[in-house]
């Protein structure tokens, strides 16, 4: 493995971090690659060998942070080089795992009895992803037009158990005619959510959001009639394509794009956005969801100062318009504390979406 | 001429740093952060902000520019006299990660952003589950730029990590250029 060391051609500047530096990382990738051939060979004890890799690990990480300090003062072409050194050893470190680790014991679970989980598939690479889960079996009560649209659902098969460290992106994707609730054990304390290709169904973020901690990023996109509650995000809220929704969000940013008719029930720490949307409907977040340990309940909230970008002059744009508590599509308090208690009963889909008036 | 304008800016000890990036890619938040400010009230950028930090006595004027697809078509409105430009990718963003390198990529084109220096913020590692700059690297083609010196740094905007080193890295960069002209 080709690493520089050659500091005949560095910069006038010569600080006394970047020789440290210099002089230290190819001794810690020596060091590494000797440890590294050991543990390939095998002949450690299981309990060696694992705190061995987990040693490798934390060298790797420190020795990539040094890389990062360093790129003060290396040059880009040197950054790239030790970048590639690293990527190579973890690549290396990862491949010696996968031959040597044993069967993790770590495993998905959905403590929701009711309910039937058919998926939890892991890419292998980054992030676990749920996809459309097929509830019909226990559902005696469903209309018959649902019925006929869940033949489509796809269940993923083939439950593979998500490496704990990198489960922290979660996925929804690909639901339609039915409803998802997320399991308080599968998310963790700072995630980021994508909720993605979701038509006629519920899907509820918001109990885990309360229990659990929140979520730092979130990204709707491509969504139609549905009601999606998205609990709290520290973060922003990137929304994208939705059509005909109710959407009920607690966070610091909201930024909307490319929707159409749609009411949003926002708690929003700054001032939410949108673009190229048309007829959105904003509303104060009902007390159902503004959960009293919510980080926001101090902060400012700009629900109702929504900026267009498509509009910048300064008479009101007329994208947007504040939801009237009389109109039709108007959720009542009452009816969101039915609608959640409704959600938790397993009621029909078909009702919850009438109740958030999302369909008729 | 134009390197002799720059050069005797950066003798000013000047520099004019243009920090661009997608929507939602975190580049106001940023700005706050090294000026410590808040960051729990940062509203997307309608238009444009300008700050002034001052780092190892280096003035550096950044130009945080609105990343909202409105806005990019005035992006070219601030090319004039960039020192440095900063690129600021949202690194849990996968979705939009092959609109980010299109967007970079045609910015690398302008002649008026010849000789910028290109610093790539993977904004946002303090998420789980986000990419690794080795990913971004890849996703964005960073190994295939020619025209432009470039570094990529991971960092988070809300907890403040590796945002320095960025700066640093602009302005070690600006003096090793005052040495080679």
């Amino acid at each position: 493995m080709a690493t520089p060391t050659d500091t005949a051609n560095a910069p006038v500047s010569i600080v006394s971090a970047k020789e440290e530096f210099l002089r230290r990382f190819p001794l810690e990738e020596t060091t590494l690659q000797e440890q590294m051939s050991r543990l390939k060979n095998g002949t450690l004890q299981e309990l060696d060998q694992a705190s061995l890799v987990a040693q490798c690990q934390d060298t790797i990480s420190r020795m990539s942070n040094d890389v990062k300090d360093a790129s003060s003062y290396l040059p880009a072409y040197d950054q790239r080089t030790y970048s590639t050194a690293i990527k190579n050893l973890r690549e290396k470190l990862q491949d010696i795992r996968t031959a040597s680790a044993p069967k993790r014991k770590f495993a998905f679970k959905k403590p929701v009895s009711q309910r039937e989980s058919t998926s939890c598939p892991n890419d292998g690479v980054k992030g676990s992803t749920i996809r459309g889960q097929d509830f019909s079996r226990n559902r005696p009560t469903a209309t018959t037009s649902s019925q006929l649209h869940e033949a489509t659902v796809t269940s993923v098969a083939e439950p593979r158990a998500p490496d704990p460290s990198d489960s922290q992106a979660i996925t929804i994707s690909s639901i339609s005619y039915n409803r998802y609730i997320l399991a308080p054990s599968s998310i963790h304390h700072g995630a980021s959510a994508v909720i993605k290709d979701i038509h006629h169904s519920v899907i509820d973020l918001s109990t885990p959001t309360n229990l659990a901690g929140t979520f730092k990023t979130m990204t709707i996109r491509s969504v139609s009639e549905s009601l999606l509650l998205c609990g709290s995000v520290t973060g922003a809220v990137h929304i994208t394509d939705v059509d005909h929704g109710t959407l009920v969000i607690n966070s610091r940013q909201v930024r909307i794009h490319k929707c159409r008719d749609c009411v949003i029930y926002l708690r929003c720490a700054s001032r939410p956005i949108i673009e190229d949307c048309r007829d959105i409907r904003f509303a104060p977040l009902p007390v159902v969801y503004d959960a009293e340990s919510s980080e926001f309940t101090d902060s400012a909230n700009f629900w109702d100062q929504v900026d267009d970008f498509r509009w910048l002059k300064a008479e009101q744009s007329p994208n947007w318009s504040i939801l009237d508590p009389d109109d039709d599509v108007a959720v009542k308090s009452e009816a969101w504390h039915e609608i959640t208690v409704g959600m938790a009963a397993n009621a029909d889909l078909d009702d919850v979406l009438k109740a958030a008036r999302v369909i008729n | 001429m134009l390197s002799i304008l720059r050069k005797a800016r950066l003798k000013d000890k000047e520099m004019r740093i243009l920090m661009l990036g997608l929507d939602n890619a975190g580049k106001t938040t940023i700005v706050k952060k090294l000026m410590n400010e808040d960051v729990n009230t940062v509203s997307p950028t309608l238009g444009f902000i300008i700050k002034t930090i001052d780092y190892e006595g280096y003035r550096l004027n950044i130009w945080d520019v609105g990343g909202q697809k409105t806005l990019r078509s005035y992006w070219r409105n601030y090319f004039e006299k960039t020192d440095a430009l900063i690129w600021v990718v949202d690194a849990t963003d996968r979705d939009r990660i092959s609109d980010c390198r299109q967007e970079l990529a045609s910015l690398l084109l302008e002649e008026r952003l010849m000789g910028a220096s290109l610093l790539v913020f993977a904004n946002k590692k303090d998420v789980g589950g986000c990419m690794s700059d080795q990913d971004i690297q890849e996703a964005l083609r960073l190994d295939e730029i020619k025209t432009h010196k470039w570094v990529i740094l991971g960092c988070s905007a809300i907890t403040g990590s590796h945002l320095k080193e960025g700066l640093g890295w602009v302005v070690q960069d600006a003096k090793d250029r005052l040495f080679l002209y």
